[in-house]
Parts: C-alpha cells; sequence; structure tokens
C-alpha cells in the first residue's frame, strides 16, 4: 500500500523498501527546503546536488532509522554531497593550477573552497573560511536550513555535544568579526 | 533562516538568496528521481497517467515535454486514485454505447497473434503558464507471443529517440556511437503496454459516455467524452477527455484532455493534451514483418552493447536529455 499523504516520512521510506515508488512522497515534501539549502550554499549548480540528494537517499533507505521527520537525514546528504562538490571543484582547480603535481593529497581538504567563498561572499567568506569544513556545516545546517541541535546531530551522524561545540566554535569566530567591525 | 543569537542573525542576513524551485525544476528533478526509482507509473503524463501499465515510450514522450509535467501534475490524482468522478459533459448516452465501447476496445487490441498495430500519434500541449510543445510518435507494436514495442520520436522534425520495448527488455539506439545499448529484465519490462492503453482505459470507465451522432472536421464520428473530478494530496483537478473514433473502422482520430486544477479552492493550473492519430491500422500476414518492431533490424550495422541499469539509464538520458 503506498504511504499516504500523512503518512510520517519513516512509514514512506519503510514502504519505499519493497514499494520504491513510494519514496515520491518524501521528494514531494521536502524537496523546496532541499533545493533552497543546496542553491543558497552552491548556486546554480545546487539544483543538480539537490536532485542527486534524493536519488542518493533512495539508495540508502535501508539504513533509515525510521524518524517521522526525514528532513535531518535528508540535508545530511545533501551536505556531504555539498563538501564533495566544493572539495572536487578546489581540486580541480588547483590541479590547473599546477599539472605537474605529482600528489593527490589536498593540504586545503576543509578549507573555504574558492567557489564556496564566492558564493558566501567577501564577508561570510571571512568569518566562515577560519572554520573547519564539518564546523561550518553545522553552522550553515542550523543558520541556514534551520535544524536544531539535535537535527544537526542526526543530519551529521555526531552526537549533540559535538554540534554544540562546532556551532559555538563558529559563534566565536562570528563574533569577534563583529567586533573587529564594532557591530556589537 | 535562524536568527537565534547575533552572530547567527548575522550570518543568517548575509546568506545569499535562493529562490523556491520553480515548477519547472521541480518537475524535472521529480523525473529525474522517479527514473532513477524505475517506475514510469508515477510519471505525470496526461493521459498516460492514468494507465497503471506505462509504455516506455510515453516515458520519453514525458521527457520530450518536460514542461508538461507540471501542469499534467493537475492530473496525479487521476493516476493515483482512478476513477471517482461522475459522468457528463459530452453528448447523450445511446443504447447501443456498450456494445460499441466493445467494438472500439475489440479494434484496440487485434487478437491476432503476430499482427502488428502501426500508429502514427501527433501530440500538441499546451499549458496555462508553460511553452506548448508538440511531438511525433511512430509506434510497431507485435502482439501475440511476448509482446514488442518499437518507437521513434520526432521533434521539430527530428528523430530525437529510437527505442525497443519487450516484455523482459529494453533497447535504445545511439546514432552517435551507432550502437543498440540493452538492458535485460529491465525495470519497465512489466510496463509494457500499446498506444491505446489510455483509450482504453478512457473506454472502461463506466462513466464515459458514447455519443454516435457526432461530427468531427465535418464528417460523422463517434464521440466518447469522460470527466473526471479528482481531489488528492490538498489538491483538486477537473478533467474531460474527448476521443473521437471513426465509424465503420473504429480507430481513434483523435484523443483530447482538458483539465483545470484548484488549490485551496482557487482556480490553479489549466493544460490540454491533443493527441491526433493520422495513422492507425493493423498489419496482419506478410505486412506484419517482424523488422519493423526491431532495433536491430533496423539498423544492422549497429553493435549491441547489453548494459546494466545505471549504463542503460545514463544513455537513456543522453538520448533524451530533458528527462
Amino acid at each position: 500500500m503506498r504511504p499516504t499523504t500523512d503518512s510520517t516520512d519513516g512509514a514512506a521510506i519503510h514502504a519505499s523498501r519493497v514499494d520504491p515508488p513510494a519514496f515520491a512522497v518524501i521528494f514531494d515534501r521536502h524537496w523546496p527546503r532541499i533545493f533552497r539549502y543546496c542553491v543558497v550554499r552552491a548556486g546554480p549548480s545546487g539544483e543538480d546536488l539537490a536532485a542527486e540528494t534524493f536519488r542518493r537517499a533512495f539508495d540508502l533507505r535501508h539504513r533509515y532509522d525510521g524518524r517521522d521527520d526525514a528532513a535531518p537525514w535528508l540535508l545530511g546528504i545533501a551536505t556531504n554531497l555539498l563538501r564533495e562538490f566544493f572539495r572536487r571543484a578546489g581540486r580541480a582547480e588547483r590541479a590547473l593550477r599546477n599539472a605537474s603535481a605529482e600528489t593527490m593529497v589536498d593540504p586545503f581538504d576543509g578549507a573555504l573552497e574558492r567557489i564556496e567563498a564566492q558564493r558566501l561572499g567577501p564577508e561570510l567568506s571571512l568569518v566562515l573560511g577560519s572554520l573547519s569544513a564539518v564546523e561550518r556545516d553545522a553552522l550553515l545546517l542550523h543558520a541556514c536550513a534551520e535544524l536544531t541541535y539535535e537535527e544537526i546531530a542526526v543530519a551529521m551522524a555526531v552526537p549533540v555535544g559535538t554540534v554544540r561545540s562546532r556551532i559555538h566554535r563558529a559563534r566565536d569566530r562570528a563574533r569577534a568579526h563583529l567586533e573587529s567591525l564594532e557591530v556589537c | 533562516m535562524n536568527t537565534d543569537g547575533t552572530e547567527i542573525n548575522w550570518i543568517a542576513e548575509r546568506l545569499p538568496d535562493a529562490p523556491a524551485p520553480d515548477e519547472l525544476t521541480t518537475a524535472r528533478a521529480r523525473q529525474a528521481l522517479m527514473a532513477h526509482l524505475g517506475d514510469p507509473a508515477r510519471d505525470t503524463d496526461v493521459l498516460v497517467a492514468a494507465t497503471a501499465r506505462q509504455p516506455r515510450w510515453r516515458r520519453s514522450l514525458k521527457l520530450g515535454v518536460v514542461g508538461a509535467s507540471i501542469a499534467a501534475a493537475a492530473f496525479i490524482g487521476i493516476n493515483l486514485t482512478g476513477s471517482s468522478g461522475s459522468s457528463g459533459g459530452g453528448g447523450p448516452a445511446v443504447a447501443t454505447a456498450a456494445s460499441i465501447k466493445e467494438q472500439v476496445m475489440a479494434v484496440l487490441q487485434p487478437a491476432t497473434p503476430g499482427s502488428i498495430q502501426e500508429v502514427d500519434e501527433i501530440g500538441h500541449f499546451s499549458y496555462s503558464d508553460h511553452p506548448s510543445s508538440s511531438y511525433e510518435y511512430h509506434v510497431w507494436t507485435q502482439l501475440g507471443g511476448g509482446e514488442v514495442s518499437r518507437i521513434v520520436q520526432n521533434q521539430t522534425g527530428t528523430v530525437t529517440g529510437q527505442d525497443e520495448t519487450g516484455n523482459n527488455f529494453q533497447e535504445v539506439y545511439d546514432s552517435f556511437d551507432n550502437t543498440i545499448y540493452r538492458i535485460d529484465h529491465g525495470l519497465f519490462g512489466d510496463y509494457i503496454s500499446g498506444i491505446e492503453a489510455p483509450i482504453l482505459q478512457q473506454l472502461q470507465n463506466p462513466n464515459s459516455v458514447v455519443d454516435n451522432s457526432a461530427t468531427f472536421d465535418g464528417r460523422p464520428a463517434i464521440k466518447i467524452t469522460l470527466t473526471q473530478d479528482v481531489s488528492d494530496f490538498g489538491e483538486s483537478s477537473h478533467s474531460t477527455t474527448v476521443t473521437y473514433v471513426q465509424p465503420g473502422t473504429l480507430v481513434p482520430l483523435e484523443s483530447t484532455v482538458t483539465a483545470h486544477s484548484f488549490r485551496n479552492g482557487q482556480p490553479d493550473e489549466s493544460s490540454t493534451a491533443t493527441m491526433e492519430f493520422p495513422v492507425w491500422r493493423t498489419l496482419t500476414g506478410s505486412a506484419a514483418l517482424p523488422a519493423l518492431v526491431s532495433l536491430s533490424a533496423q539498423h544492422p550495422s549497429a553493435s549491441t552493447k547489453v548494459v546494466d541499469q545505471q549504463t542503460f539509464n545514463q544513455v537513456d538520458r543522453q538520448m533524451h536529455p530533458h528527462g
């Protein structure tokens, strides 16, 4: 039986394990939010990343933990795809700059990639660029995707305490920047 | 945006703007997902959505007219809920309505094993909020002994797709590398049906009304009308399907679906899909050449590659880039 509009995400995803089209309900419910989150972070490329989020989620549906609301889970997948996207773009850019480089080790891994910095603008880049990738992700899941700390923990598959510390650090950075600007 | 705390507020305010996804973007992503899920039955094509057995080429149709999908979303309810509407519209029901329906259905499903049904279909889609689109299909379907169909899709005079679908396989021809890509036991295998499926569904609906004294292009015709009202997913839609059939031969001449959707009781979108059938005939005996339904026979110099689902999907998307 296909999930109805009032069934939980958990029920729909569970149903999709034997009835794949049931997963369409998840798309219909969460597409606008996932789309917006991806486009905010990646610009026009975000559309493809948002679409890929649902395909990836479908492939991973057997791992879903059955929660009523799949938004944190989907945003976590989207965040991972965004991180991959920025990392790939950065590597490609550096490879072009230095075609003779033999090592594939990326010394800038985790740093704010240029494409992301361009998207965020100089002010935000200045603040967020000093954070690690996971700290930045946690902060943006909170500020942009409006997830609670508990939901971010689900999205990033880390303890809530880790989320708190990551966002605390991000807020400290932002506060320091604001103070330097004498905003507060 | 979250705005708890000065710092978070400051960050949220400086994040780039992102508009809500428009309908076309949503349709594109949804269709890509549904293709990934491997269930064309969830497609939003206007007429085909009404049938549970979705032919492979119908998916191509919808992919080719991606702009249609959102307007056609008004019809999703029809797809999911079947007939819940009331009869009405059209001309007067006649005493022989049931027998006329049965006779037309018999013509649409020729019983002769090995015969090939040849149909040319010209479709026009128009929408209240999307550009119109058109397409042409040339379809040959062999019935009996394992149904198999070959479809050539034209848009703006150019062949844009060539597919063959059997009960347990699916093929697509790529002229760029002169290769037929094949997947066995494809996900779409169970959904094969003929081009007649939407009309059959209309005929099988007890609420469809037959008027055997209508005219079409100034000539006598049989008019079959089905009106449906559906509410689902918080939206409602009203649609009217009118099919004209040629008296005597009882082959379809044209089928049109007009639909209006409503959201919160207010008019939302409207769309019209018209399918003309300049050719609809059944080839039997020596005229029913097996080559007509064979991609490899049509492209004897092409190589055939059996690929996995993922590879097939990639090729398929290249051949139908709007999908």
